[in-house]
């Protein structure tokens, strides 16, 4: 290898080095990646050149001399592009575009550079390139090829584009790039001045190519023209980055109006593609969306140095724009051109747009509403209401209700509630509690609404009020028409008023008359009645004693004082005979009333009532009521009323007699309790209705004071379906046990409906809703609430339909006495609010099932040490098979005494039970008892209990309890003698008009047949002290039969044919 | 069964009050009995209290009439109840009894 000088070797390694440090220098510093890459790019291509081709001419060998002329080239052909993708970088001009097609870009000197290096064999690029030696100097001759003149023309049209980008950008932006210009300029014309040189000048031979020294120039002049000005460093680069990831849109203009910058938020308003490049983007935007710039530029030069915002609506990108419009101007205030900012309100238009479709949805709902509702300002003045609102109010479009004050609307009696109503939202920004309003509607006719009103708030400022009015007109209306169709019900109620009234005169008063005279007074204001007139029986029972009088007619002369003889007067003559009250139709002719035929015609009354005063089964006395109107028929609930207000009358009067009689003052509690007692007891079902197939038995000891506990068994009219009710009334005293006959009176009077399968649920629901109401509306000030338990059986199918409305929970037991449910509560106490939630259930009571429904009062029951009975107890004592209600009552009851012993009874003992008999057996009521003396009281008991649960008349009652004494005496005074004590059983049944006992007793056969009888016609010298018993036995019953069952066992069977009670 | 006894100008009143049976009446036997011992023989029995006889009780009534008749004096009864009353008018004891509806009454039939 034979070695040469080059002569320009300096001059050509030093620039090499230069733009080598350059490209490397770029590399250290904190700038754009993207733009300095490409920079350095271009200074390594412009090195590789310089010093490659500084290296080159080095030896004569022609092998180094083209691989080094390969190197060179790989210089050569990389710097046009990096110098193109520099100039588009560093301007942004085509950038998306040409970032795009980047690589492509590179992909041409890349196989240009493959063309050259294979070109000894195609000889396209180079048809050769030998070593040639011109004045001793070996240098490589390139003889160009056509792909060579392809890249000259190629590098060429790129450094031209390049310069010519720069060159727009410089002399467009000359100001923004302040004193970078400069060197950029330099940096620019260094690439033009070579060229013109290579072009123009003619280098001599061996002169080396002078382009990479002149991109050391560009090289020099852009860094610092770039750093200087620190084009690329970071706080334009971050203010850059900050525009471009903006989410409000910018787009700058010129002074010609001309878009010179948009960034791609605004691009994406425009809904543009991101990349669209900025003068596409703003003819795109002109004509894509005409209505944007259309909008805009007449604006422009409105814009002063305030800014101008306005909004765009685009219907075809379904977008809405805010646009904020700047003046850009320079120090002297000359226009530059425009800033303008868009804010995609989209969204927040969607979320007003939303709201208000919401709002329209809301008023939709509203206007489906039966209650008023109405939004008003500040003022007062109706903003918004709704269809209810508007009808309520006489209006039919809402137009003629916006607008106007609410005072329009608002009854006269009611304007200044409602004024301080508002007043008192505004100032709290609380709702007020729910208050009566009146309407006045534009006929003036006043409706009535309960009003719920409640502030407007925005934010914290109250800035209206809105509410709700429902309408209760209808209701007090359909109340009206509910106590017109339970007007028995209502003046039940009135009745109670009344007996309360009449309870408060008695304990005020002991004079009899004021009581009585109070009453009368009642009277006349609870029935349709002319006059009322209490007359008690004289002591010599021959006349009556008007000892009260009232007339309705003012100036009517009073009966008071009157003797009315019972001679003569056929009607109280029958009242007091019959015990009954009586009803005269035309008092005018009626032979019964010809006492009073005259005084009847001469005032013009004909229909007259004459109730019985009944104290103890006694009448003493009775009440003549004529009615006001001639024509008035005196209905069965007014006659059953009258007779309700007689008896408590007949009590009062009573007491007060006991009272005079005794003349202990007796103490007045004890009386409160004795009036509620009596209030009480009045009111327990008289008979229990007989179900085929089932029995029902009930307990009830009333506590020492007066408590509200209750029972009901009856029928509903016209069906089978038959009502039992266990109830608890809150409280002790008086007061309950009135309540107590105000819920068994609305349950009786609401249960007046007809009953079936299909209806039962709806019905029972009614009745329970019906009650609950009535108390908690009319009697919400009392408080008075009741725990109850409603059960309707459906005797054939033995579906128990109930609502226990938190009373304690029935049992159910099966016909092994196993507990097989608890009917738990299905809704709240009765009478505690308006329309609480019941529930309807239903349960089946299989054959042989007990039911049994029982009061806290059993549970509770105290001993002396003041022990519960409790509830384990209750269940443990009733969880046995039995074969009747009544004797798991009795029983039950046997144990609860014996729990209680001495200890005041605190509470009532209330048990009702039902038992599905296993087939159409007779109830059989049995206990079994060791056979001691001791054991009398509780056989007689048991006897006497059982035969009352079966309405038996008092004379029978009193024959078997005499029947069961006399015998078991016997048994229990001689049958064991000499043997131990066994037991003894009573069974108690009634079938067919017949009671049955029948007394088994394992002692000594003993018939009473062999009994001798006494004589009781002798007189006391001749009567034997025995054998009564006996006697007594056989003298009452019909059938006596005695026989041996089982072996030993005794068997004595009584039979009597018996009465029932009334 | 409450016993109680009481005199009244040379006259004794005996208040009973509860059910009288086989298992209550020897009790009164026992109380007249004591009143007898005192030789307290005008006896007056206020019935008031008393919802019940058995046969037991009229045993204890004859017996006592027939004890108190044969020294001179008598055993009667006062505010008598409707229960007892039936048994007594059953057995035939309202012919062989002097019966009053008060004490008063009774009191002064000695007189």
């Amino acid at each position: 290898m034979e070695f040469q000088s080059n002569p320009y070797l300096i001059w050509q390694l030093i620039p090499g080095m230069i733009l080598f440090g350059i490209g490397l220098y770029i590399q250290t510093r904190p700038v754009k990646k993207r733009e300095s890459d490409v920079f350095s790019l271009l200074m390594f291509g412009g090195s590789l050149w310089a010093i490659s081709a500084a290296i080159q001419p080095l030896t004569t060998d022609l092998l180094w001399q083209r691989a080094w002329n390969a190197v060179v080239y790989l210089g050569i052909t990389s710097v046009p592009t990096s110098w193109f993708l520099l100039s588009v970088k560093l301007t942004g001009y085509f950038q998306a575009r040409i970032e795009k097609i980047e690589k492509w870009l590179w992909a041409v000197p890349g196989v240009l550079y493959l063309c050259m290096i294979t070109s000894g064999y195609h000889k396209l690029f180079f048809t050769s390139n030998e070593i040639v030696h011109v004045g001793g100097y070996a240098s490589l001759e390139n003889v160009f090829g056509m792909l060579f003149y392809v890249h000259t023309l190629y590098s060429y049209l790129l450094v031209l584009s390049g310069i010519l980008i720069l060159g727009t950008s410089l002399a467009l932006n000359f100001k923004r790039y302040g004193v970078q210009a400069y060197g950029l300029i330099i940096g620019v014309l260094a690439p033009l001045v070579g060229n013109a040189y290579f072009l123009f000048g003619s280098p001599p031979v061996g002169f080396p190519d002078p382009t990479p020294i002149i991109f050391t120039v560009t090289g020099i002049a852009f860094v610092w023209a770039i750093f200087g000005g620190h084009m690329l460093e970071v706080v334009p680069l971050a203010n850059e980055a900050i525009v471009q990831r903006l989410s409000t849109g910018v787009v700058i203009l010129d002074s010609e109006k001309k878009i010179r910058s948009i960034n791609p938020a605004a691009m994406k308003m425009a809904n543009l593609p991101a990349q669209t490049s900025d003068s596409k983007a703003f003819s795109s935007l002109v004509a894509k969306i005409p209505v944007v710039m259309e909008t805009i530029l007449p604006v422009l030069d409105e814009v002063t140095n305030e800014s101008q915002s306005l909004q765009v609506t685009i219907p075809e990108y379904n977008r809405t724009l805010q646009v904020l419009i700047s003046r850009i101007e320079d120090e002297r205030r000359l226009s530059l051109g425009w800033l303008i900012q868009f804010s995609d309100v989209s969204e927040k238009k969607q979320a007003e747009e939303n709201l208000k479709s919401a709002r329209r949805t809301f008023e939709t709902v509203l206007d489906t509403l039966q209650d008023s509702y109405f939004e008003a300002d500040r003022g007062g003045f109706i903003t918004y209401a709704n269809l209810s609102f508007v009808r309520e109010v006489g209006n039919t479009a809402r137009e003629e209700v916006i607008g106007k004050h609410f005072r329009h609307y608002t009854d006269p009696s009611v304007v200044r509630t409602i004024f301080t109503t508002f007043q008192t939202v505004y100032e709290t920004g609380e709702p007020v509690p729910p208050f009566e309003f009146r309407f006045r509607k534009t006929d003036r006719v006043t409706r009535i609404g309960d009003a719920y009103v409640s502030p407007i708030l925005d934010g914290k400022e109250v800035i209206g009020t809105r509410g709700l009015i429902r309408d209760i007109t209808d209701r007090v209306l359909s109340e009206a028409a509910l106590e017109a169709a339970k007007n028995q019900a209502e003046s039940r109620a009135e009745a109670l008023a009344a007996i309360n009234r009449v309870a408060t005169t008695v304990n005020m008063s002991l004079d009899m008359k004021d009581i009585l005279q109070s009453v009368c007074q009642e009277m006349t204001s609870i029935f349709a009645i002319r006059n009322a007139g209490i007359g008690l029986i004289t002591p010599d029972r021959g006349s009556l004693e008007i000892v009260a009088f009232h007339s309705s007619e003012p100036g009517e002369t009073s009966a008071l004082g009157m003797l009315l003889p019972l001679e003569g007067n056929p009607s109280s003559q029958e009242v007091i005979q019959k015990k009954k009250t009586v009803v005269i139709q035309d008092a005018q002719n009626d032979p019964r009333s010809n006492s009073i035929a005259d005084v009847s015609r001469e005032r013009g009354t004909k229909s007259l009532i004459i109730v019985p005063l009944l104290a103890r089964g006694e009448v003493i006395g009775t009440i003549g009521m004529p009615a006001r109107d001639p024509n008035h028929v005196f209905t069965d609930s007014e006659i059953s009323l009258a007779e309700t207000i007689a008896s408590q009358i007949a009590a009062a009067v009573n007491n007060a007699r006991l009272y005079e009689k005794t003349e202990h003052a007796l103490d007045i509690a004890e009386r409160d309790l004795e009036i509620g007692r009596q209030i009480q007891a009045g009111f327990f079902p008289e008979k229990l209705p007989a179900i085929p197939g089932w029995e029902i038995a009930t307990q009830f000891h009333a506590a020492r004071q007066v408590a509200g506990d209750f029972y009901d068994v009856f029928r509903f009219k016209n069906s089978s379906f038959t009502a039992f009710i266990i109830a608890d009334v809150c409280d002790k005293g008086v007061g309950a046990a009135l309540f107590m006959v105000l819920f068994r009176s609305l349950l009786r009077a609401f249960s007046e409906i007809e009953v079936n399968c299909e209806n039962v649920q709806a019905q029972l629901l009614k009745i329970i809703l019906n009650t609950n109401n009535f108390i908690a509306i009319y009697h919400g000030r009392s408080n008075m609430f009741a725990t109850l338990f409603f059960g309707i059986l459906d005797p054939e199918s033995g579906i128990l339909y109930y609502v226990n409305c938190g009373h304690e929970e029935p049992v159910i037991l099966n016909k092994d006495g196993k507990i097989v449910e608890r009917l738990s509560p299905t809704g709240p106490a009765v009478g505690l609010f308006p329309d609480m939630p019941f529930e309807v259930k239903q349960r089946q009571i299989d054959l042989g099932d007990i039911l049994v429904g029982f009061t806290d009062g059993t549970t509770d029951a105290r001993n002396t040490s003041g022990d519960s009975f409790t509830e384990e107890r209750f269940l443990q004592n009733i969880a046995v098979p039995w074969t009747s209600a009544f004797s798991m009552l009795f029983e039950l009851n046997v144990e609860l005494q014996k729990h209680i012993g001495a200890q005041p009874q605190f509470d009532d003992i209330t048990l009702i039970s039902f038992r599905r008999k296993l087939t159409m057996e007779r109830d059989n009521h049995a206990i079994c008892r060791p056979a001691n003396l001791e054991i009398l009281p509780e056989l007689r008991d048991f006897v006497e209990s059982a035969a009352r649960n079966h309405q038996l008349s008092s004379d029978d009652i009193l024959a078997f309890k005499l029947a069961v004494d006399e015998i078991c005496t016997n048994i229990l005074q001689y049958g064991y003698s000499g043997r131990l004590p066994g037991l003894l059983s009573l069974f108690f049944d009634v079938d067919a008009g017949k009671a049955r006992l029948i007394i088994r007793d394992d002692g000594n056969p003993f018939s009473p047949d062999q009994a001798q009888l006494p004589d009781i016609e002798s007189g006391w010298e001749e009567r034997e002290i025995g054998g009564l018993g006996i006697y007594f036995v056989k003298g009452m019953m019909d059938n006596v039969s005695y026989s041996q069952v089982a072996g030993n066992v005794n068997q004595l069977v009584l039979e009597k044919g018996v009465k029932f009670s009334k | 069964m409450e016993i109680q006894d009481r005199q009244v100008n040379g006259i004794t009143v005996m208040t009973l009050k509860g059910s009288i049976d086989a298992l209550t009446a020897p009790k009164i036997a026992e109380a007249i009995q004591a009143q007898l011992g005192k030789g307290n023989i005008k006896i007056v029995a206020d019935m008031s209290g008393v919802g019940y006889t058995s046969s037991a009780g009229l045993r204890v009534i004859l017996s006592t009439i027939k004890e108190t008749r044969s020294e001179g004096g008598d055993f009667r009864l006062c505010g008598v109840k409707t229960d007892v009353m039936k048994v007594l008018n059953l057995s035939g004891f309202t012919n062989i009894l002097k019966l009053f509806d008060t004490l008063d009454a009774a009191l002064a039939s000695y007189a």
